[in-house]
């Protein structure tokens, strides 16, 4: 069997990840910078060539003018300035990112547990499980959508057992608000931190915790001192990621929110297909990329100073 | 090359992977094989236009007699909504891929104006003559106007009684809870927006009265909801009793049965041009003029607008009497409605979306 | 050791409550957090599988019925091709963002440069912006660029890779995190060249981060609507286009059989591989 003999060497440093960047490597690499540009090449290649240009073009648009429904060939800031200086829109943008924050830490919290279990189990059908978890995944991003609608709705399902149960005299809003948007993107999410994580975890040497419970600590302790810390760069890594991509994501909040509830994304999709303002689109796809790239960075460099994982 | 003892025991993981690829690729190959696109070819034609039912009936009463009559082939595309769909027009300077595209009123006028769509003449379209000159001039030259649809006040049989006979039935506190309003994405959003600024003393060009009324409206909606299909169950449930639709689908969802019905009320209502569009980098344009000049004859307009149950777009084609009723069949009954200026809609949309997400999105 | 000996209340209990608070609760506690996370994601799942068996054009719960009728319905070329299309797709830009990402997560993790926060953002933006964005800028650029010719399966796979690139990179990144280098170097010290290091101690090790980067990328790509909604042409749509075209005028039930039986499908497939390529030994061993 495979894993055994992998085991022995895969044995981790007891100390944080961080310790893998040893001096050896950084200095090296630090004189060496050909090896960095041939291993970033294909992908910043590729991406300079179909999202970059693209987008730079896309972009060339957001400075042009809008006028009685017309793009105005002209250089103006003025969609910039509109969107970053009118509380409505900020507020929106704020919405937005609040939402992506709740989701991300939503999904990692609710992801651990499963991921965690998924990495240590040593059950035969732990294919199967895993099967379970991305099934959701398959099943339609739209139907299952309505399906949170079917169940949270003023009449759905939640509301009428609770108040058939009498917990609660009237519907609690569930949906059509930014409640719903988080619950519906988190689920949709959970399956993308499970990944994440569980490549983190079963990167942890399972002897270690066998050694720590060994010398008596708890199962929490264990888990507390060893476990948790190990597996923080995954933790960081499923952040970032369920963060960033709630933050573009459409169709939930579009479901969900009911239009009552703004994220910059609905209002990008109203003015791109719908109004058909693409210079302002742009501005705002601009402004949000922007923002959440600088929130990742941030956080990610605060991170890695509290923890010392580097990002 | 001496391989350590250990190196040669993890080995089987690293062809584990080459494995893995190499399968996937097999399948991959066996998947791929026979796929290929349509795209334009000289005697063929590609249409787009939408999906679901509307796809069917077009299959049956556009699609196989034009072929039969003209010895081609119709590509059908249903991807994309005419707003969709216009921004695909945008995006490719004209050249979606597309020979004929079905869109309405307000992407025809833009698509003009950003010279993305081929006007057309009454030489390349000659029967642009029997249409509705007052209808055809509102679309002209870029749009043609091949079907008028209407805004209707749809409502639940059930529990909307008496029928209502106002568009300010939906300011009835009995009814908290039991609307569907549409979002302002949509072009029938706009039209609720005007019409309940004529129900409350405005009118289009006097819009503020209108959105008043729709901020009073806010806390009474039970959703407010983008795609009109997604309006649908809500109306199946009997959870929403009141809302504002199309006549086309209003007669379908009665006529299967659902406990609706569909009126225009005191204060009128607009209606909708549905437009075939040629883009402007069309390939196969004499092609396109003649499918566009054959839906206009009085033959297949009084199918189409039988099969899809919406109004022709030219006088002078006997429908039977519950079609009359329904639907618009008469210069007469054109007149009965708002004519709106799409232009000064078109101008006014983005001001108009702004102060709706003002007055609807919540604290 | 620790704070159990010195509180006074740990010595009263015998060794059996110890295990039992130390061991056994955690572990139950545990396994009954497991069971009710599955419960949640499956929760609207049962819905859409409610939907799809329900006799009438619309869903009413409690369901009034059995019927396969919408099974029957999905079970035509309409459909079917689609979901060929998506199939393809997905699995083609799941392998070759994989490979791309592969080399950048390296650089990303192991190399201290110049600007790499800044390159690390940059390869994951694509994530950020929103999606129907990124779909019409790819659409203008190819147009632009007068290689309109491309659209259909060329332009969608090229689209996909776009978003699903950051994926597998930062998955890859994360396995990458957690490597103990002192391995390679053994593995080197002992004679093994770059190329088998890393055929024989890297890439085993890193095998979780690879195979969770192709489930995003298969995932994201076979979900995915509005890149697929500018590049497709006619008689090449994917699945989730031919949905979404399908909900343009009509909702009912087919499109929950029409889910419920793709991913009946791509589960088997999932078994198939199990069976002949070990899907599970890929993942867990290393």
């Amino acid at each position: 069997m495979e894993a055994g003999n992998g085991r022995p060497l895969s044995t981790r440093p007891h100390t944080l990840p961080s310790a893998s960047a040893t001096p050896l490597g950084q200095g090296k690499s630090a004189r060496r910078r050909g090896p960095v540009v041939v291993l970033l090449a294909p992908a910043l290649g590729y991406l300079l060539l179909l999202f970059f240009i693209p987008l730079a073009i896309l972009t060339a648009v957001s400075f042009m003018g809008f006028r009685s429904g017309l793009i105005v060939r002209e250089f103006t800031l003025g969609h910039y300035a509109k969107f970053l200086t009118d509380p409505f829109y900020l507020k929106i943008l704020l919405t937005t990112v609040r939402i992506a924050v709740s989701v991300g830490v939503l999904t990692v919290m609710i992801g651990y547990p499963v991921a965690y279990f998924l990495a240590r189990t040593r059950s035969k059908w732990k294919g199967l499980l895993l099967a379970l978890v991305l099934a959701p995944e398959l099943s339609g991003v739209v139907l299952r959508t309505y399906g949170w609608l079917v169940i949270l709705e003023d009449r759905g399902v939640v509301n009428t057992l609770l108040q058939s149960w009498g917990l609660i005299a009237t519907p609690v809003k569930l949906v059509h608000n930014a409640t719903g948007v988080t619950i519906g993107m988190t689920h949709v999410l959970v399956p993308f931190a499970i990944l994440a994580l569980m490549a983190s975890i079963q990167g942890i040497d399972p002897t270690l915790e066998l050694a720590a419970m060994n010398l008596g600590a708890s199962r929490v302790r264990t888990f507390l001192r060893i476990t948790l810390p190990l597996s923080m760069p995954g933790v960081l890594g499923a952040f970032f990621l369920t963060f960033s991509v709630s933050a573009g994501a459409y169709a939930t909040p579009a479901i969900l929110g009911g239009f009552f509830n703004d994220t910059a994304t609905t209002e990008i999709y109203t003015q791109l297909l719908y109004i058909l303002n693409w210079p302002f689109a742009a501005a705002m796809a601009v402004i949000l990329m922007a923002v959440v790239l600088a929130a990742v960075i941030l956080s990610a460099r605060l991170a890695g100073r509290l923890t010392g994982a580097p990002q | 090359m001496a391989i350590p003892f250990s190196l040669r025991e993890v080995a089987p993981m690293g062809t584990t992977v080459a494995r893995f690829v190499a399968r996937l690729l097999v399948v991959m190959l066996v998947l791929t094989t026979g796929m290929s696109g349509v795209w334009a070819q000289p005697n063929q034609l590609v249409v787009n236009a939408f999906g679901g039912e509307y796809e069917e009936i077009f299959k049956r009463s556009i699609k196989e007699p034009f072929e039969r009559e003209f010895g081609t082939r119709i590509v059908f595309d249903s991807t994309g909504s005419a707003s969709e769909d216009y921004a695909k027009i945008r995006a490719t300077r004209g050249d979606p891929g597309w020979d004929v595209v079905v869109m309405t009123a307000p992407e025809s006028i833009l698509g003009c104006r950003e010279r993305l769509l081929d006007p057309l003449t009454d030489a390349a379209v000659p029967n642009l003559k029997a249409l509705y000159p007052e209808v055809q001039k509102m679309v002209a030259p870029c749009g043609v106007a091949h079907e008028i649809q209407y805004m209707t006040l749809m409502y639940n049989t059930n529990h909307v009684r008496p029928a209502p006979d106002s568009w300010k039935v939906f300011w009835d506190p009995r009814y908290k809870g039991r609307l569907i309003i549409p979002d302002i994405g949509s072009i029938l959003a706009v039209y609720f927006l005007i019409m309940a600024s004529y129900a409350h003393g405005g009118d289009e060009r006097n819009i503020a009265p209108g959105f008043d009324a729709i901020a009073r409206l806010r806390p009474n909606a039970l959703a407010v909801i983008q795609s009109s299909a997604a309006m649908v169950p809500y109306v199946e449930r009997e959870e929403a009793w009141l809302l504002p639709y199309w006549d086309g689908r209003a007669h379908y969802y009665r006529s299967r049965g659902l406990p609706v019905d569909f009126l225009v009320p005191k204060e009128g209502s607009i209606f909708l041009l549905g437009t075939l569009n040629v883009p402007a980098n069309a390939r196969n344009k004499p092609l396109a003029y003649k499918f566009v000049n054959w839906w206009l004859s009085a033959e297949v307009q009084r199918r189409w607008a039988l099969a899809y149950t919406v109004g022709s777009a030219r006088g002078g084609i006997s429908f039977p009497t519950e079609h009359r009723q329904a639907h618009i069949s008469s210069i007469a009954q054109v007149r009965k409605f708002k004519f709106v200026d799409p232009v000064y809609v078109g101008d006014k949309r983005p001001e108009w979306t702004e102060t709706w997400k003002r007055v609807m999105v919540g604290r | 050791m620790t704070r159990d000996r010195r509180t006074g209340a740990e010595t009263v209990m015998g060794p059996r409550a110890i295990r039992f608070w130390k061991r056994d609760l955690p572990r139950w506690g545990f396994l009954a957090l497991v069971g009710a996370i599955y419960a949640y994601m499956f929760l609207p799942i049962l819905v859409v599988v409610l939907t799809s068996l329900n006799p009438t054009p619309y869903l009413r719960l409690p369901p009034q019925g059995l019927s396969l009728r919408w099974y029957a319905a999905a079970l035509t070329p309409d459909w079917l091709d689609p979901f060929r299309v998506s199939l393809v797709i997905a699995v083609a830009s799941a392998a070759l963002a994989t490979l791309l990402a592969l080399p950048a997560a390296f650089a990303l993790v192991r190399h201290r440069f110049p600007g790499r926060d800044v390159v690390a953002a940059l390869l994951l933006s694509p994530l950020s912006l929103p999606a129907i964005v990124t779909g019409v800028a790819i659409l203008q650029f190819l147009s632009l660029a007068g290689m309109r010719g491309l659209l259909g399966f060329n332009s969608l796979l090229l689209g996909h890779i776009v978003l699903t690139v950051p994926y597998a990179i930062r998955t890859i990144a994360i396995s990458l995190h957690g490597f103990d280098r002192s391995i390679e170097q053994a593995a080197m010290n002992l004679g093994a060249t770059p190329w088998r290091t890393f055929r024989h101690i890297t890439l085993p090790i890193i095998k979780p981060g690879l195979f969770a980067g192709m489930v995003f990328a298969f995932i994201v790509s076979f979900n995915n609507v509005p890149i697929s909604l500018f590049l497709v042409r006619p008689g090449m749509i994917t699945l989730p286009i031919r949905i979404l075209n399908y909900l343009e005028y009509r909702f009912d039930p087919s499109l929950a059989a029409v889910n419920m039986l793709s991913l009946a499908v791509i589960l088997v497939v999932v078994t198939v591989a199990e069976r002949t390529a070990g899907f599970t030994r890929f993942v867990y061993s290393r």
